[in-house]
């Protein structure tokens, strides 16, 4: 596991060099200090009674400011995940390819690490950019409106943690490719069809009805069957953000699922990987 | 090659696994109802086209004795209720009412405590003594804090038992039936208006309202006017009955509430989940800023206190109370109350089921 | 104790379409390289080096055959774990140090070192003033100096190096010569593939040729460069060519200078105090060697260019005696003497000569 985790460590080192993350990093701060100064939340007595951004009001309702937080949190949940999701998959792309570059993966093979670690190493770093990403803007947001309000809660964090698996899940197929044919395109068109065949995925018991009852709808629960639920999980990403109640056995489940599909996507990618020549 | 033979088996068999896992939650998402409320705030077309059906009397005349100006013809429910601006009225309207899921929940539960205790209901010996049943022929009812209810519907088929009800006419189209034993007073006028005395041994809030609906004084004004009939619920509460109806511990706002506000208008809808609009309105200004920052803590205090309390099912449903900003002399205060939650209280309760007990509503206005 | 085993190793290249496209990369290669050798392996383009060198590394699997490297599978980490190699070309990203991507490697091997020593071998391959200058922008030189570096981490047994001095500057290359030399002084073996045949030879004593997937030529450099029974000998202007002839000497293609095939010392005394004997000045001696390029082009049944014309000034070893002269190789009883290529050798001094004899 040494040269997983040194794969990882490499991984992230390499991604915080990268013009796309340091625009991340950057884009996210910017927003967090932007919001910071030029938010201004005025609570009473526990009631969010009104709010300025950049000076001008904005005209919100007066209530709980937990429960008004809760719209907030809802669609910067929604923000995070999809926006994440679509993030991570054109910026995570390339890491697969450029592992397996001419001069590096030789390299890299003739150390002495099982292949599988050099697969996993990359999936973990993967996996802890995109945890980091998300708990850091997560983090950032909701300190910022903790220390506005003063109700504070953990919960859009846990949202963000939601987002980073079901990425890492995803990204398993995204590395399985670039392994099947070196090329950051492919990569990048795996996450994208899964990205959307997820969200049909996830609404698949309310989608079938569209197709013929029998072989056409058969067909369709059958491929969305091993799918991962996207939006499935960006709804429950929400739903954790705003507070609303959820069946956490369910969730826990799917969200397993998925860090299962992505390992199971990542076992083909080290069966591709045992196979291959460099 | 056994390694070849392993990685895929791994494969194959994760991927089931995670087929699984993830298909766990398939069945389960689609039995959510996601809540529904629809804040009422101004008459849908149906709403629009039943007011107009509904205007039967004629307009009155203008005040300066000249033809100047249109004259709406009126809702002569509308006009029996108090002029009185220190009075409240609410209006059910039943017809529309009897649909809702929260009226298929009381009904229910009334058939059920019925069939528990073993006797008669209220709606049944109503229809066994008046020979009107209120869930057929009633189509609203008005109640005002003159204690006087008003009905509206089909009342050709009423009884009046002459061995217990005195009757009399009163007016033009009114006749009084009244109970010498139980002090109770009762008016029919025009066929289709049913007006009943909440006061015991006097027929003058029955009186007073035939007299409104057969007056020709065209200042005459009720405190409701047909702008507001909207919603399946829908009245003007006076700033005295409100501040009474506030907790010991909102005494300022109370007093507040007389000095600021003019009245407030209440419509509710309840063709989903029930929505509660309160609308206060005042001179505006900054006093009434204040009271709508006052009003919105007040509800959070409640909420954080109930929340405090254990009162779960208090909190949540304060977990649906807001107050929209002051804009135009007039703030709303909106309430939501979930059927799930609904379902929870009363004397049919039933258990919260988690999904939807804090599921957030999903606001829409009307 | 072999350092490097093969037999019959085969690599076929599959296709997209099965058989049809595939590639025979090698075809049975057998070698067998002692522990200690400095071997090079020379060979056209495709002719098999770099997949053989991939499979030494585990990096390619064999269609057939066996190899064993260091006594074990090169699939076995542990084994790996005793190989440095130098890929041909070393990807670096930009987001590394030298620093750091030694210490990446290090870590990946196991080695727990410190930062002084990373410094220290950095400086050893003459990275000591871009310790932590990003990769982004080396040279090719540069790379190969880290990629060198990266190799040595952890004293391996076996360096496998792919053209190490490809794109490394003159004086660099005589670092990294140095550099190899102590490595083989440690005790190492060098596997070294370069298409700079100069570089081969001084490096190497042992020579591998591969051609089509087999190994076409194999054994001691000297073994297959030189005749140790050819001279050539350079005369003071003036000398008389036909009574040289008389007494054995052939012309050669370069003035002044003339060849003699002399099967003992002894008779190549004779010879040349004959010539002394018909009026000629001797200036200059040395053994008349081929040089790799040469060797390559027999081996592949082609000619060199460059046999035909004169190579630049190389250095040159002469021995008397039983003592062989020899490339880049340290020996005891050898001078080391500026001088042509071992193929166009340039001759002695005529003081030297007779110091040697």
């Amino acid at each position: 596991m040494r040269a997983t985790f040194t794969v990882a460590s490499d991984l992230l080192r390499e991604a915080a060099s990268r013009r796309w993350f340091l625009a991340l990093g950057i884009g996210i701060t910017t927003v967090l200090i932007v919001l910071g100064f030029a938010l201004r939340l005025e609570v009473v007595d526990g009631a969010l009674a009104a709010t300025r951004l950049f000076g001008r009001e904005v005209r919100t309702d007066i209530r709980s400011v937990d429960v008004a937080l809760r719209f907030v949190y809802r669609a910067a949940a929604y923000v995070l995940f999809y926006g994440g999701l679509a993030f991570g998959i054109v910026a995570c792309a390339d890491f697969g390819p450029s592992l397996l570059a001419p001069g590096r993966i030789e390299h890299l093979l003739s150390l002495p690490v099982k292949r599988y670690e050099l697969l996993l190493g990359t999936f973990l770093g993967v996996l802890i950019l995109s945890l980091i990403g998300a708990v850091y803007g997560a983090g950032g947001f909701t300190l910022i409106f903790a220390v506005k309000t003063g109700h504070f809660t953990l919960r859009p964090v846990a949202a963000a943690v939601l987002a980073g698996v079901t990425f890492a899940g995803i990204y398993g197929a995204m590395l399985t490719a670039a392994v099947a044919l070196r090329s950051a395109a492919l990569s990048a068109a795996v996450g994208v069809v899964l990205f959307v065949l997820g969200i049909i995925a996830g609404y698949r018991d309310r989608l079938d009805t569209f197709f013929e009852s029998g072989a056409a709808r058969e067909a369709f629960r059958a491929v969305t069957f091993v799918l991962p639920r996207v939006s499935a999980l960006a709804d429950a990403s929400a739903d954790i953000a705003a507070s609303a109640a959820i069946r956490y056995d369910v969730l826990a489940s799917q969200m397993v699922g998925l860090l299962v599909f992505g390992f199971a996507s990542l076992a083909l990618g080290i069966h591709l990987f045992e196979q291959k020549d460099y | 090659m056994a390694r070849k033979g392993l990685w895929l088996g791994v494969f194959v068999a994760l991927l089931a696994l995670s087929a699984w896992l993830m298909s766990r939650g398939d069945k389960e998402k689609s039995t959510v109802r996601p809540p529904k409320v629809e804040f009422p705030r101004n008459a849908t077309p149906d709403e629009s086209v039943r007011n107009q059906k509904r205007r039967t009397l004629p307009p009155l005349p203008s005040p300066n004795n000249n033809d100047e100006g249109f004259r709406m013809r009126r809702d002569p429910m509308l006009v029996a209720l108090p002029v009185d601006k220190k009075r409240s009225a609410m209006v059910f309207e039943v017809e529309a009412l009897k649909e809702t899921p929260i009226a298929q929940i009381w009904l229910d539960c009334l058939l059920e405590r019925t069939d528990r205790q073993g006797d008669a209901s209220g709606l049944e010996r109503f229809k066994e003594r008046f020979g009107i049943d209120p869930l057929e022929d009633v189509e609203r009812v008005a109640v005002s804090s003159e204690r006087l209810a008003i009905m509206q519907g089909s009342f050709s088929g009423a009884t009046f038992d002459p061995s217990v009800w005195n009757k009399r006419t009163y007016g033009e189209k009114g006749v009084i039936y009244e109970n010498p034993e139980s002090g109770r007073t009762i008016a029919m006028w025009g066929g289709d208006m049913m007006l009943m005395s909440g006061v015991s041994d006097s027929a003058e809030a029955v009186e007073d309202a035939i007299d409104r609906l057969e007056s020709t004084d065209p200042n005459q004004k009720s405190i409701l006017n047909e702008t507001n009939a909207y919603g399946d619920i829908y009245g003007v509460l006076s700033p005295e009955d409100l501040a009474k109806m506030l907790p010991e511990e909102q005494d300022a706002l109370a007093e507040k509430v007389q000095q600021v506000v003019d009245g407030i208008s209440v419509h509710v809808d309840a063709s989903e989940d029930v929505a509660i609009v309160a609308d206060v309105n005042g001179p505006g200004g900054q006093d009434l800023e204040d009271l709508s920052r006052s009003f919105g803590a007040a509800l959070a205090a409640s909420r954080f206190k109930a929340k405090n309390d254990g009162n779960e099912e208090l909190a949540n449903l304060l977990d649906y109370a807001k107050v929209k900003q002051p804009a135009g002399g007039h703030f709303a205060l909106d309430v939501a109350l979930p059927i799930d939650v609904l379902k929870t209280l009363g004397p049919c309760r039933k258990s919260s089921p988690p999904s939807a007990a804090t599921a957030e509503p999903k606001n829409t206005s009307k | 104790m072999l350092a490097i085993e093969a037999a019959n190793v085969r690599k076929v290249y599959s296709g997209w379409f099965g058989r049809r496209g595939a590639q025979t990369a090698l075809a049975g290669l057998d070698i067998a390289i002692p522990r200690g050798t400095a071997f090079g392996l020379i060979g056209l383009n495709g002719a098999g080096k770099t997949t053989f060198i991939k499979i030494m590394l585990g990096v390619v699997r064999p269609t057939d055959g066996v190899v064993r490297v260091l006594g074990g599978n090169p699939e076995d980490p542990n084994v790996r774990r005793r190989i440095g190699y130098l890929p041909e070309r070393l990807f670096l990203t930009s987001a590394f140090t030298p620093r750091q991507f030694l210490g990446s490697v290090a870590r990946m091997k196991g080695l727990r070192l410190t930062e002084s020593v990373l410094i220290a071998q950095l400086e050893r391959v003459g990275l000591g003033p871009d310790t932590n200058r990003r990769n982004g922008g080396f040279s090719k030189g540069m790379r190969q100096r880290l990629g060198l570096a990266a190799a040595l981490l952890g004293s391996p047994d076996l360096l496998i190096l792919d053209e190490p001095t490809d794109g490394v500057d003159p004086l660099g290359r005589a670092e990294i010569r140095k550099i190899l030399a102590e490595e083989r002084a440690r005790g190492a073996t060098l596997f070294l593939n370069s298409h700079l045949l100069s570089e081969t030879e001084r490096v190497c004593d042992r020579i591998g040729i591969l051609a089509a997937g087999k190994l076409v030529r194999e054994g001691r450099l000297l073994d297959l460069c030189g005749s140790e029974t050819a001279y050539r000998a350079k005369f003071a202007p003036g000398f008389n060519a036909p009574a040289l002839h008389e007494i054995g000497f052939r012309n050669s293609e370069i003035e002044g200078e003339m060849r003699i095939i002399s099967p003992t010392p002894e008779a190549l005394n004779q010879a040349l105090d004959a010539a002394r004997s018909r009026g000629a000045l001797i200036i200059g001696l040395a053994r008349d060697l081929r040089d790799l390029e040469d060797v390559l082009a027999e081996a592949l049944g082609t000619q060199s260019p460059q046999s035909e014309s004169s190579s630049p000034p190389q250095p040159l070893n002469v021995h008397t005696g039983e003592t062989r002269s020899t490339v880049g190789q340290p020996a005891d009883s050898v001078h080391n003497i500026p001088s042509q290529s071992v193929h166009n050798e340039s001759l002695v001094n005529a003081s030297d000569l007779e110091a040697a004899l």
